[in-house]
């Protein structure tokens, strides 16, 4: 049985080796890309507007609501990034329901990237929107002893966004897994809608846990 | 190992791809579609701001020139009501004159009637009389009316008082006037010898005497000189006769006329 789907390889080119958790990626890529490019051909500016600009509608303002009450003010500006990682991460939790997936954040390579992403994208935002100076004296904050208390947080953080979404991904694979070679009808699928459920509250705490992150780089003190 | 770096790099790579991709196709558009949107109503309740406040105005001015428009038409109406009593009052005031002038022609025409009716009746009567006096008078006495009235004038002549006479005489010898003697109808030879003798016998002898004939006199005779007349006529009778019968037709249309009641 694997634990990741980084081991199960198509191709080995050495060190370049293209597994599973790539090729799924790319397939939810593409997915996500093709469904908003689908959504969003025939946009209009009119009241009466197709049920999938309204669905995409909903779901980018909702998107920017959550942003906003977590703290940020200009939301537009994070969303690009708080958004797709919601949406892609949601998109691979929803994919367990097609038999022979495997979800790429039940990788600890993706959430490992997923979370270095983030950990770049907090000081990028807070330098951008306070400056080098002003965001490199938030470490030193209220006094030079927090310094490495600060520098350990921001990696103990990135860290434990990685392992929670990937343990949580993972476990309900291999609990899915386990269950059907024990019980093979009914209590597998039930544990599948499960699966859904907390792959979407994942989604949702990996993203608003990122905003939060990002809501305390740019708060100005 | 559970981390395979080339792998972590390559979802890195593939997550920036996606944020791009989604950017690009998803968050961009209908955001950018949420906007004009936006802007859309906004600018729609902007105009539907303008409208009313434009609407409002327009209400505004109507109700000012409704307004203005009302008191004009009061102002119209008392004005014409007063034109309306001003020539009321001035028609009134031209009939009344009208009516007091048709009345005033109407009691000349009738005072004009009255007075030719009058006329007419005098005339008449003194016709109508003086043949009767004529017929009673010859049937009574066999002698003519006019000789009659020669011996009421002689009579008359010979009753003269003492100062009209001498008054006449006075004046025919100072002034030479003639001495006329009128009558309503030509008198016979007899006649004319006997008031020649009769003047000649009241007042000197050598008077220049012409005789006249005057139908007004009716039947009468009468002497004029110097201004002064003796003589006998009906015409006096009968002026006399009209002045009581204008005293009678004065009564008759003074009780029968509206304007005296």
């Amino acid at each position: 049985m694997n634990l990741s789907p980084d081991q199960i390889v198509f191709h080995d080119f050495g060190f370049v080796k293209l597994n599973a958790t790539i090729v799924f990626t790319w397939a939810i890529m593409a997915t996500l890309v093709i469904l908003a490019r689908m959504a969003t051909r025939n946009l209009t500016s009119e009241h009466r507007r197709s049920r999938w600009q309204n669905l995409m509608e909903i779901l980018v303002t909702g998107i920017l609501g959550q942003i906003r009450e977590v703290g940020l003010k200009q939301p537009r500006q994070y969303l690009p990034f708080l958004g797709t990682l919601f949406l892609f991460i949601a998109a691979s939790s929803l994919g367990t329901i097609l038999p022979g997936y495997h979800a790429p954040t039940g990788s600890l390579s993706t959430t490992a990237a997923l979370a270095l992403c983030v950990l770049v994208a907090v000081p990028f935002y807070g330098i951008s929107r306070q400056g080098l100076a002003e965001y490199l004296k938030g470490y030193v904050r209220p006094s030079i002893v927090m310094l490495p208390f600060n520098i350990i947080s921001e990696a103990s953080r990135t860290l434990a966004l990685s392992v929670r979404l990937f343990g949580n991904m993972m476990s309900g694979a291999m609990i899915i897994g386990i269950l059907i070679t024990i019980t093979p009808f009914l209590f597998p699928i039930v544990m599948t809608l499960l699966g859904l459920l907390t792959g979407m509250v994942q989604a949702y705490i990996f993203t608003v846990l990122a905003t939060v992150y990002i809501a305390a780089a740019v708060r100005s003190t | 190992m559970l981390i395979d770096w080339f792998t972590v790099i390559a979802q890195a790579v593939n997550f920036l791809i996606l944020v791009w991709l989604m950017k690009k196709f998803l968050y961009g558009p209908v955001i950018e579609a949420i906007d004009k949107r936006e802007q859309r109503i906004a600018r729609q309740i902007r105009d539907a701001e303008e409208e009313k406040a434009k609407a409002l105005q327009e209400r505004e001015d109507f109700e000012a020139k409704n307004k203005d428009l009302e008191s004009r038409r009061a102002a119209m109406i008392a004005a014409m009501e007063e034109e309306i009593a001003e020539r009321r009052s001035k028609t009134v005031t031209e009939i009344r004159e009208e009516s007091e002038s048709i009345r005033q022609r109407w009691r000349q025409s009738l005072e004009e009637e009255k007075e030719a009716l009058a006329e007419s009746f005098t005339s008449r009567a003194g016709q109508e009389a003086l043949a009767t006096a004529r017929q009673i008078i010859s049937d009574l006495s066999g002698a003519t009316l006019h000789e009659l009235v020669v011996a009421v004038f002689l009579d008359n002549l010979h009753k003269l008082d003492a100062v009209a006479r001498g008054e006449i005489m006075s004046r025919i010898s100072h002034n030479g006037d003639p001495v006329e003697v009128r009558s309503a109808m030509p008198l016979s030879e007899p006649d004319r010898q006997k008031i020649l003798q009769a003047l000649e016998d009241v007042f000197n002898e050598g008077l220049s005497v012409t005789f006249e004939v005057d139908e007004s006199l009716v039947c009468g005779l009468e002497v004029r000189s110097g201004g002064r007349r003796i003589g006998w006529n009906v015409d006096d009778y009968l002026h006399s006769l009209r002045q009581r019968v204008d005293q009678w037709m004065a009564h008759e249309t003074g009780s029968g006329n509206p304007d005296t009641k």
